[in-house]
């Protein structure tokens, strides 16, 4: 029933999306026929691609000096009158070099634009303004809308992954709609690491909600010189998102298609029912138990419950826009659908979008523009991330006994007593079934912004930013009994929450030439930004009629909590731009922040940098080096901040909700449920970066490479506090100093031989991790994990961040004698585990623990290549990481026999006497030597390469297209992570952080795997 | 061309001033620091709280609400006192299916267990709030005979927080201030130090707590208990004199006496009745949900209502599950039997039979079970209170005191009280001193079975190594001397490392 409502729900959002996008699409072709002017000269031509020969479609065409122009059209042609004979025109099209050409007496030209391989002129976009490539002296990688294109990403992060050097990106999930963690050189905090994610011009804002076939360029700023003019937040790095505009010229209408199908990459090797009663038998039997299971052979093979929960998924996604306009008026206006199901039953995304950009010229001087995004997205999920069974659909499909079949006198079969793992929790398949979790979100995001020039070389521009977040989320757990297991009475969760936030800034801007070798720019501007978050959440249970689930038909109302929160920021800041000649490069950079965070004191921190380049192939004495088109040194250093931290941390707060119960009912009890901290302040990263970029035979090749030195001081750590406070939430404290080194590589190659064109290009880069101090001097240890007490990592002075922390194992006991020569453990016995007497004092205890592996890689690496002949093109992109470890504790539950439920394949190969197994410790279910315990025995190597994304597309020779009419037709298939080569038993190596920890990095709970996607595509442009 | 470029400049010039306008309004908007101050709007701060005699109510109470959390009577209070003795075992479901309680059902105890980091941070949490309650309420200007109540309530909380971790973990950290963020790592203090401490907070309190309360203060803090709870910690220091002499307070007080009825102890509609002395209060669907610390409810039904029975509101985790041994002990024909375990030929819910096939041992918990038929709701949100301390403890505890003072013959009476009231025969005249330990050590156990109170009767009458070693493997049999107290827990050392660990684990 609500399945058939949510498919009806995105019908009705595509068709409002396809109905407005054809209304203004008429309204645009209104706007073109106003376009007309007086005639002198009437010139037509073709513009073509200097090589291949291909026509260029939407070239801009522009008479110097004057705002009249056109576009080329769906053939390359381009008619347009100009003044006189004289006249220059301008060509122009990204990616190529501009050329400049006088009309003279000719009246059909024919241009051919060169690729500009080097991308010299390309533009980037910075904090607060652009700048030519060629011109920048900071570290900042980018990724275009065609490189967005090549993949068909879900979001804004997948987009980026595996292009960029020194930006390790990771899935923390891959259940459709899951978060991903992003880190900018290396981990560069304890606390919250992630980067400051900056929406056409605004900071801020839902990155979910982006489609990402809407975005033109996406910016990391990744060096302080780049970052700090966001001094505040800009710690972490900066992502600067740019959504698509229109050009002047003809109406472009495009359409996409995909469909995907999608499939479970992985199993993990499990027992089957046979092999589970077997294993089982023999625990008990080691225990002295009775064993379960009479005739294990009897009971074949049973359910593969992997299988049965996972499923072929399709996902599907249609986007259509409208670019166009004229001199005056630009727009670009999209509509776009998502729809995708997830690979295991139950678990499900889409998101539908729209968005109007437009930006209006009133006069020569003054401009004004918006951008309007509207989205919606809907997700539902399985729960994952939980170590337990019956909380977690995924461990609990690989824990279920197989011995119990999926389905059992027409409904979910369960489990009929302990033999069976009844404490594992239910039927998976069938509590991802009928289990509801359905999280909606709703969200406008607008862009507003006035620029005036006053003067020529003067700018002011006043932006006014919005973002409102709506979400809704429900969960119905109905009523069920399969086998022993039940649930009696149905439960309901809503939650309805809030989030508004808005900013405001203003920049000037000031160019001028001094003399003929002197320019400088000059930006001052501040910002200011408010938002509140609010949330209402209630939970219910006991339905008279499972069907009708609202609050108000539930028997009895379990909890009704309101929460709310509010931060501001304001920031002043400037730059200075001065370049000598072109070839000697400054900029400089400060801002001050002031963040309601803080108390009062504290609030502000200053973040100033500057950065040198020197363009050494501009220099005569190198202008005869013929091969060398480009050389260009880079020198940056800087501060900049974070404080990304939870609220009224400096504050004494007094919670009201610690009820106690007299007289048969509630009364109210205040205490405070926090440690405050007052002297609370920022988080400051200085950061310096030295890089080279060189470009080689006409920038056919061009590599760029950087090494940099990022040390984070005063980091806020939410230090766990001892217990005995009274208090269990750690306050934020600025403990400790974290250092990040690293090298990245990036280089590129592309070239064309005849109608052959081909381009390669590859990303390399390490990030050294080191803890040079910490406040107290003492370990900080992780959060709990749940239910299970134990602290997982650790991270210490001299190591990196978030080190697993655990016992060194060094084989089994093979015999009796093993056990008296080794230190004294308690409850040994051969073919136990032998734990390593770290601390050498004859006792094994928890003072033998130790660091067992780190989950920050060596180094990562992304790997790219394109060829394109004649119509049919082929893109490929690997990525992977190297060196890192992974803390299974998916096998912390299958490789024990003290666990009830099934287990990995691995235990066959378990001790069953002397010389068996020098690994697999013998199955036992009391467990005496507590072999369960947390060791180097489920840490794993996590290094893995990965087949991300491969596309053979096919373009429509211009022949055909002319009789549709049609500018471009494309069609393509692909597949996203057609294969992964690893070494790691669990699902999936690409592990992010547990609520998103940087001291909860690289552990499996039991993830939702990444699927494998086959998808087919088709473009169509008129 | 010429005076439309004039124009042009003209209302160029205008603008650039208009801009500017708008420029300076934003920033002199922008320039206000009063944007960066933002208080919690769930929260109250500090400064605007303690300054009337709600205030100083409510922060006591918020003293008494660890009393319902996972650490104590939640869960980890009756899972340990009952499950690492030999009167029940953890139940079924395997060593994955709650490690914490089968650790103490094997003796194979683990800094990791987590009932007793649970008991660590809860009763700290208890203490915390103690603390700042006893801080701060001598401050406030407010009626001076509820101040003084108050603060004799914030002492006998913090007084019994402190007995509860010396208990499980001997030498603890005594804190009786709230401490700041600098000096949040403390040393373990003496265990003998604690006791001086918990002697002291309880012995103010009783002298400035009201014997009885009325209304909506029932289930506060008596005169009552914390003379009762001061005789027992006596009893932990073997000084019988006075022990006895505040049993004897409680017991002349007149406000205590036994009910009719046995099994009314432990049923939700004989709340705070005469016969309790201290009870720790719950009640079903309170604003933080049915689980978790901050829920009003308890644990309790859903942890030991049995595993498989299938009958509605009879559905749980069947842990803390009856010994045999148990059952051995009562005498034939104590009622007190029928009540206290469920076993073949109980009646359940709905007239329903016990079917003994749902435990491994046949037996399942019944005390604290909801009995009302038809019950419909969450069993992790239970209602009932937990009765901590009842007078035929009181009458007991004072019993044995006149025992070990060698007034036998004087304590006889008050053991023949409790046996009077289930039916039973009078203890037979002239036992010697030992006979009649032995004879209010039975009578403990049977009265006060599954109420958490078996291992630390064990552990304080020196009977815990030899009890438990004739228990079978892995239901405590392999415990050993160093078990006697628990592991701190290992996550606070993690963070703490001035604590040292108990020899042996």
């Amino acid at each position: 029933m609500k399945r058939i409502k949510k498919v009806s729900r995105s019908l009705a959002s595509i068709r409002l999306a396809i109905g407005m996008v054809l209304c203004l699409f008429i309204i645009s072709g209104l706007t073109n026929s106003v376009n007309g002017q007086g005639n002198e000269v009437r010139v037509t031509g073709t513009v073509t691609d200097s090589l291949a020969g291909q026509t260029l479609i939407g070239v801009n065409v522009v008479v110097k000096g004057t705002n009249s122009g056109t576009v080329t059209n769906g053939d390359g042609e381009f008619a347009l009158t100009v003044p006189n004979r004289n006249s220059v025109l301008v060509f122009s099209y990204v990616g190529y070099k501009s050329k400049e050409v006088t009309v003279g007496d000719k009246r059909d030209l024919n241009i051919q634009l060169t690729k500009d391989v080097g991308s010299l002129s390309e533009v980037v976009v910075v904090g607060y303004g652009t700048k030519r490539r060629a011109d920048v002296t900071s570290s900042i990688s980018s990724v275009s809308s065609d490189e967005i294109a090549e993949q068909t990403a879900t979001n804004l992060n997948q987009a980026m992954q595996g292009r960029i050097s020194g930006v390790n990106i990771t899935q923390n999930s891959g259940a459709p709609g899951a978060g991903i963690s992003v880190d900018v050189r290396g981990i560069g905090t304890i606390g919250n690491s992630s980067p400051l994610y900056v929406i056409d011009g605004i900071p801020g804002g839902d990155i979910n909600s982006i489609n990402p076939q809407n975005i033109e360029s996406i910016e990391i700023l990744k060096d302080a010189s780049a970052a700090a003019i966001y001094g505040a937040n800009g710690a972490n790095g900066v992502v600067l998102v740019t959504t698509k505009g229109g050009s002047s010229g003809e109406t472009m209408v495009n359409f996409d298609m995909t469909y995907g199908i999608q499939e479970l990459s992985n199993k993990v090797d499990m027992l089957n029912a046979e092999q589970y009663a077997r294993m089982q038998n023999e625990a008990r039997s080691a225990s002295g138990l009775q064993t379960y299971w009479d005739n294990p052979s009897s009971l074949g093979s049973g359910t593969d419950w992997q299988d049965a929960l996972s499923r072929n998924a399709g996902v599907q996604k249609y986007n259509l826009s409208v670019s166009g306009g004229n001199e005056k008026l630009q727009y670009f206006i999209s509509g776009g659908h998502y729809d995708q199901e997830g690979v295991l039953i139950g678990s499900g995304y889409n998101r539908s979008t729209i968005r109007v950009n437009a930006d209006y010229r009133v006069s020569d001087f003054f401009k004004i523009g918006n951008k309007i995004s509207l989205a919606r997205t809907n997700q539902a999920s399985i729960p994952e991330d939980y170590p337990f069974a019956s909380d977690n659909r995924i461990v609990g499909a690989l824990e279920m006994s197989p011995t119990v079949p999926v389905y059992r006198d027409g409904t979910f079969a369960g489990p009929q007593g302990d033999f069976e793992g009844s404490s594992q929790g239910p039927n998976p398949v069938g509590m991802a079934t009928i289990n509801d979790v359905d999280d909606e979100s709703s969200n406008v995001s607008n862009r507003a912004y006035i620029e005036v020039n006053p003067l020529n070389n003067l700018t002011i521009r006043s932006e006014f930013g919005i973002d409102y977040t709506d979400g809704n989320y429900y969960e119905f757990q109905p009523t069920y009994r399969w086998g022993i297991t039940s649930n009696a009475i149905a439960q309901l969760y809503r939650g309805s929450s809030n989030s508004f936030g808005w900013t405001s800034q203003t920049t000037v801007n000031y160019l001028d030439t001094f003399g003929e070798y002197h320019d400088v720019e000059l930006l001052g501007g501040f910002s200011i930004n408010e938002s509140r978050y609010e949330s209402i959440d209630a939970s219910a249970q006991g339905f008279i009629n499972e069907d009708v689930t609202v609050l108000s038909a539930a028997d009895q109302i379990n909890s009704l909590s309101e929460y709310a929160e509010e931060q501001s920021m304001i920031g002043y800041f400037g730059r200075v731009n001065y370049s000598y000649k072109n070839k000697y490069l400054f900029t400089g950079n400060v801002r001050v922040d002031g963040s309601s965070k803080f108390g009062e004191g504290h609030r502000y921190g200053t973040f100033p940098s500057f950065s040198l380049g020197w363009r050494a192939s501009e220099e005569e004495f190198l202008s005869d080096v013929g091969f060398l088109s480009n050389l260009k040194f880079r020198f940056s250093w800087g501060k900049s901040g974070n404080s990304q931290i939870g609220n009224y941390n400096y504050a004494t707060r007094l919670n009201l909700s610690q009820y106690y119960v007299l007289g048969g009912g509630i009364v109210p009890g205040v205490a405070p449920t926090s440690v405050p901290n007052e002297e609370v302040k920022w988080e400051t990263t200085t950061q310096t970066n030295v890089g080279v970029d060189i470009g080689l035979f006409e920038d056919k090749v061009n590599l760029s490479a950087d090494y940099y030195v990022k040390t984070t001081s005063d980091m806020l750590v939410p230090v766990p506090i001892p217990s005995s406070a009274g208090i269990t939430e750690a306050p934020y404290q600025n403990a400790g100093k974290v250092e990040n080194k690293g090298f990245e590589l990036s280089l590129k190659y592309q070239d064309s031989v005849g109608d052959l064109s081909y381009n390669v290009g590859g990303n390399f880069s390490t990030a050294k991790n080191k803890v040079l101090s910490l406040g107290g001097g003492l370990p900080i240890s992780s959060p709990i994990l749940y239910r299970e007490s134990v602290r997982l990592t650790r991270t210490q002075k001299g190591r990196s961040i978030g080190e697993f922390y655990g016992y060194k194992t060094n084989g089994l006991f093979q015999n009796q004698q093993d056990i008296s020569n080794h230190a004294t453990q308690p409850g040994a016995e051969p073919g136990d585990i032998r734990f390593v007497d770290v601390n050498d004092d004859g006792v094994i205890n928890d003072d033998d623990r130790t660091y067992i592996g780190s989950p920050i890689p060596d180094f990562q690496y992304g790997f790219n290549a394109g060829v394109s002949y004649k119509n049919f093109d082929l893109k490929l992109l690997i990525s992977g990481v190297y060196g890192n470890e992974l803390m299974n504790t998916v096998g912390y539950r299958l490789l024990n026999g003290s666990h009830v439920g099934n287990k990995m394949a691995g235990v066959l190969d378990r001790w069953t006497g002397e010389g068996t197994s020098n690994s697999m410790p013998r199955l036992t279910w009391n467990d005496p030597n507590n072999n369960a315990r947390i060791s180097d025995r489920y840490v794993e190597d996590g290094s893995y390469l990965r087949l991300k994304n491969v596309q053979i597309g096919y373009n429509l020779p211009n022949s055909l297209l002319n009789k549709f009419g049609a500018r471009k037709v494309r069609v393509y298939v692909s597949g996203r992570n057609l294969f992964t080569i690893t070494d790691y038993n669990g699902f999936d190596p690409e592990l992010g952080k547990v609520d998103n920890n940087n001291l909860n990095y690289g552990i499996d709970m039991g993830n939702y795997p990444v699927p494998r996607t086959f998808n087919v595509g088709l473009n169509i442009g008129f | 061309m010429k005076s439309p470029s004039y124009k042009f400049k003209k209302s160029k010039v205008m603008k650039f001033i208009k801009g500017l306008t708008l420029l300076a309004l934003v920033l002199i908007a922008g320039c206000s620091d009063e944007i960066l101050t933002k208080n919690s709007p769930n929260e109250v701060t500090a400064a605007n709280f303690y300054k009337n005699s709600d205030d100083a109510v409510a922060a006591v109470n918020a003293a008494y609400d660890p009393l319902q959390y996972g650490g104590l009577f939640k869960n980890s209070y009756w899972s340990i006192g009952d499950i690492a003795s030999d009167d029940a075992y953890k139940g079924d479901g395997g060593k994955s299916d709650g490690p914490a309680w089968w650790e103490f059902d094997l003796f194979d105890i683990n800094s990791t267990n987590s009932l007793l980091a649970d008991s660590w941070a809860d009763s700290y949490t208890g203490i915390y709030r103690a603390n700042i309650a006893l801080k701060e309420i001598p401050n406030i200007d407010m009626d001076s005979n509820l101040q003084g109540r108050l603060i004799g309530e914030a002492k006998f909380l913090r007084g019994f927080y402190y007995f509860w971790l010396v208990r499980l973990f001997g030498d603890v950290p005594l804190i009786t201030k709230p401490q700041k963020l600098g000096d949040l790592k403390v040393q373990r203090t003496a265990k003998s130090e604690v006791y001086n401490q918990i002697i002291k907070d309880m012995s103010e309190a009783a002298s400035a707590l009201p014997e009885t309360y009325a209304g909506s203060n029932q289930g506060r803090i008596t005169k009552g208990a914390a003379n009762a709870m001061l005789a027992k910690v006596y009893m932990w220091q073997k000084n019988w004199d006075k022990a006895a002499e505040y049993s004897k307070k409680v017991i002349d007080s007149g406000v205590y006496e036994l009910l009719d009825s046995y099994a009314d102890n432990f049923k939700e509609e004989y709340e705070n009745s005469k016969e309790s002395v201290f009870e720790v209060q719950f009640m079903k669907g309170g604003p933080n949900g049915a689980w978790g610390n901050a829920s009003d409810g308890t644990i309790q039904h859903i942890s030991i209502a049995p595993r498989n029975s299938g009958v509605a509101g009879l559905e749980g985790w069947g842990f803390d599950m009856p010994t045999q041994d148990l059952v051995d002990e009562f005498e034939s024909g104590d009622p007190r039997l029928e009540t206290t375990v469920l076993m073949q030929g109980s009646t359940i819910q709905g007239g329903k039979q016990y079917d003994p096939a749902w435990s491994s041992t046949g037996y399942n918990t019944r005390k604290y079970l909801i009995k009302r038929d038809g019950f419909i709701g969450s069993g992790s949100d239970s209602p009932v209170n937990y009765r901590v301390m009842r007078y035929s403890e009181v009458l007991l505890n004072y019993a044995e005191a006149l025992n070990e003072m060698g007034e036998t013959s004087k304590a006889k009476q008050y053991v023949d009280q409790v046996r009077e009231r289930v039916g039973l025969n009078e203890l037979q005249a002239g036992l010697s001193q030992s006979e009649f330990r032995e004879a209010v050590y039975h009578e403990r156990r049977v009265e006060l079975a599954l109420e958490g109170h078996r291992w630390w009767d064990l552990v304080r009458t020196g009977r815990a190594l030899e009890v438990m070693q004739d228990q079978p493997n892995g239901h405590g049999g392999q415990i050993q001397e160093h078990n006697l107290i628990f592991p701190i827990p290992q996550s606070e050392i993690d963070v703490n490392p001035d604590l040292s660990q108990n020899p042996g684990y």
